[in-house]
């Protein structure tokens, strides 16, 4: 009963849920799976990481959130979004259309492609300013609004006035964080935003975005295939494979606890380490299932160090203990993990 | 301090600075296109302010007795097959070709250009649009404008009319291809993940990405457009007789090639030189427009 009311309580705050989520792209020839029964909650102020290798389907599901799937192809199957207790899924275009860089901002990964050559920068930001103008901002005002968002990526206001060509690819990516940011939007979908940047690039983007997330007291999703940037930046992690969430927990949990999803291991496995002689990386063998045709019973089985047969024959529940949770077979006996009956 | 100070003083004019001011800063330094620019001023507005200085009657007004006349101080041009003044003619005839081409080619642009983005933009209206442009780019460009002022009569609203339909899938297709780049761009994407609508994207974001394409058609189909009024014209279905244009000139000068060849030089100069001009202004905008040749 107690557990109950707490869980009860937990759901309130939480801004954004995502309920057993399936997207699909269909053509003509073939089907891709890319995101299979995804369930994630984030609340207020909260960042979570969602870590994966390439075509796990992070940005896939990142889209759906804001139902920017590709009208042609891209289907959300099953499943659920809730946005500040509404459902997305069932949003006017008028509300999505709100709802995108009011409530939402997305930074997308690469900074050369995500900005307009032929609008001077200036002109970007204002546009999100004055699409969302529920304050009535003046268009003085708005002028405003646009040197302050500047200043606070730490671009002068004076060169509001040149064009994406005329920046190099970090300060367009502070342009892009500047956009995302305009409105205050109450959550944040960082997608990949440090991979087309040099390291120290990296850094200082980072701490930005952490100083503002801090600032306005945003939510946050970071999508990264990173595992450094989820140790500094998050609060809850994510590892996704196959379009599933393989293992979810605190940060803390994903670096720390004694058990985790082989996959996991498997990238922890496969970066250097500075404390340890390692002669070789141990990365993980094989490549993701081909999402038109994938495997029965666990996804990541025919990779899996530990494949024991029901692996291969029947589809793992998810165990979990403290919010730590785990979708394997082989933690059925773990100490202390138990089956989530919710999410299997 | 420093920084201060040039912040200030940057702050206020920096956009329209950049946008306008920037174009024609980038197109002065296109040495052709300036030239095309300056003789194209000089022969728009010679022909345009003529009325000013040359009665209409001047262009009508027939001396028979003083056909073929060589230049003279009051027919600075010398006179044509009737004795009416050949400059004057030639004046008024360049009036009556630019509107055409001018008057066409905005009407083609815009109703073509609109249906060519609605086709790249919509998926559904796309083989609907497309397939009704096929079947308009299947029929010649000046059969398809004979037929059309056949059906409705000889005058020069039909004329002009026709022309811009006859060049219209010109127009549709090459819009469509432009904005069809532009709309997988991620800053479209970016843009819609802002919250833009569908109008705003294709005015605010896709329009100004292909403007320079669009430019550099217009222009150059303007100086086509000129050439189909001439040819319609010069076959006669186009500005009929007294009315001067160049192509019915070059038509009625036809006769007396040997005896009177500056009575075809001069319309059909008229004509090469224009159509020149407008291809290389076009050519020099779409290099001021695109921001990324900025130099």
């Amino acid at each position: 009963m107690i557990a109950k009311e707490t869980t009860k309580e937990a759901t309130k705050e939480q801004m954004l849920e995502v309920k057993d989520l399936f997207v699909e792209y269909q053509t003509d020839l073939e089907t891709i799976k890319a995101v299979n029964g995804v369930s994630f909650s984030l609340a207020k102020g909260e960042t979570l990481g969602l870590v994966g290798e390439t075509g796990a389907g992070k940005t896939t599901t990142a889209l759906a959130l804001m139902r920017l799937l590709p009208e042609r192809t891209g289907k959300i199957k099953q499943g659920d979004i809730l946005i500040n207790g509404s459902s997305v899924l069932k949003s006017s275009d008028k509300e999505l259309m709100r709802l995108r860089g009011e409530t939402i901002a997305m930074i997308f990964q690469d900074p050369m492609t995500s900005l307009n050559p032929v609008l001077t920068i200036g002109d970007q930001i204002s546009e999100s300013i004055s699409l969302h103008n529920s304050q009535g901002r003046t268009a003085e005002q708005i002028q405003l609004r646009v040197d302050e968002v500047l200043n606070m990526v730490g671009i002068p206001s004076a060169r509001k006035g040149e064009y994406p060509h005329q920046f190099s690819g970090g300060m367009r990516q502070r342009v892009v964080i500047a956009i995302a940011m305009a409105c205050e939007p109450d959550l944040l979908i960082a997608d990949e935003p440090t991979t087309a940047l040099d390291v120290t690039i990296q850094a200082q983007v980072l701490m930005m975005i952490r100083n503002l997330r801090d600032r306005l007291g945003m939510s946050l999703i970071m999508i990264t295939h990173d595992l450094g940037i989820v140790a500094q930046t998050c609060d809850n992690v994510a590892v996704m494979y196959a379009g599933e969430l393989v293992e979810v927990g605190s940060a803390r949990d994903i670096f720390k606890a004694a058990h985790h999803h082989p996959y996991t291991d498997g990238l922890f496995g496969s970066i250097p380490k500075l404390r340890e002689r390692v002669k070789r990386l141990k990365p993980i063998s094989g490549l993701m299932p081909d999402p038109t045709r994938l495997p029965t019973g666990c996804y990541f089985s025919p990779r899996c160090p530990l494949c024991a047969d029901i692996c291969r024959e029947r589809k793992p529940d998810v165990f979990a203990k403290d919010g730590h949770k785990i979708k394997c077979h082989l933690r059925i006996n773990a100490d202390g993990y138990i089956k989530d009956e919710v999410r299997s | 301090m420093e920084e201060n100070l040039m912040e200030e003083n940057l702050d206020v004019d920096f956009r329209k600075q950049s946008n306008a001011k920037e174009i024609w800063r980038r197109f002065k330094k296109n040495r052709s296109a300036m030239i095309g620019l300056v003789l194209f001023v000089f022969m728009f507005a010679a022909c345009f302010i003529a009325p000013l200085f040359v009665p209409y009657t001047s262009v009508t007004r027939q001396d028979t007795k003083n056909k073929f006349a060589p230049p003279s101080v009051a027919h600075i041009a010398g006179t044509d097959n009737f004795g009416r003044d050949e400059m004057a003619r030639i004046l008024y005839g360049g009036r009556m070709t630019m509107s055409i081409g001018f008057i066409a080619a905005a009407i083609s642009l815009l109703v073509g250009g609109s249906l060519g983005m609605m086709a790249s933009f919509y998926d559904k209206a796309d083989n609907l649009i497309m397939r009704f442009i096929d079947i308009l780019a299947s029929i010649p460009p000046i059969l398809m404008a004979l037929a059309i002022v056949s059906a409705m009569g000889t005058n020069l609203r039909n004329v002009v009319i026709a022309i811009s339909i006859s060049r219209m899938p010109a127009f549709c297709r090459v819009v469509r291809a432009a904005v069809m780049g532009i709309v997988d761009q991620e800053y479209i994407e970016a843009a819609r993940a802002g919250g833009t609508g569908d109008f705003r994207i294709l005015t605010k974001h896709v329009l100004p990405n292909c403007l320079g394409t669009i430019i550099v058609q217009t222009t150059m189909n303007m100086s086509l457009l000129m050439l189909a009024a001439a040819s319609l014209s010069f076959i006669g279905m186009g500005v009929q007789p007294p009315a001067p244009e160049w192509g019915s000139m070059l038509s009625e000068a036809r006769e007396y090639m040997r005896s009177a060849p500056s009575l075809m030089i001069l319309p059909g100069l008229g004509i090469v030189l224009v159509t020149t001009q407008l291809n290389l202004i076009g050519d020099g905008l779409r290099d001021a427009f695109d921001p990324r040749l900025k130099t």
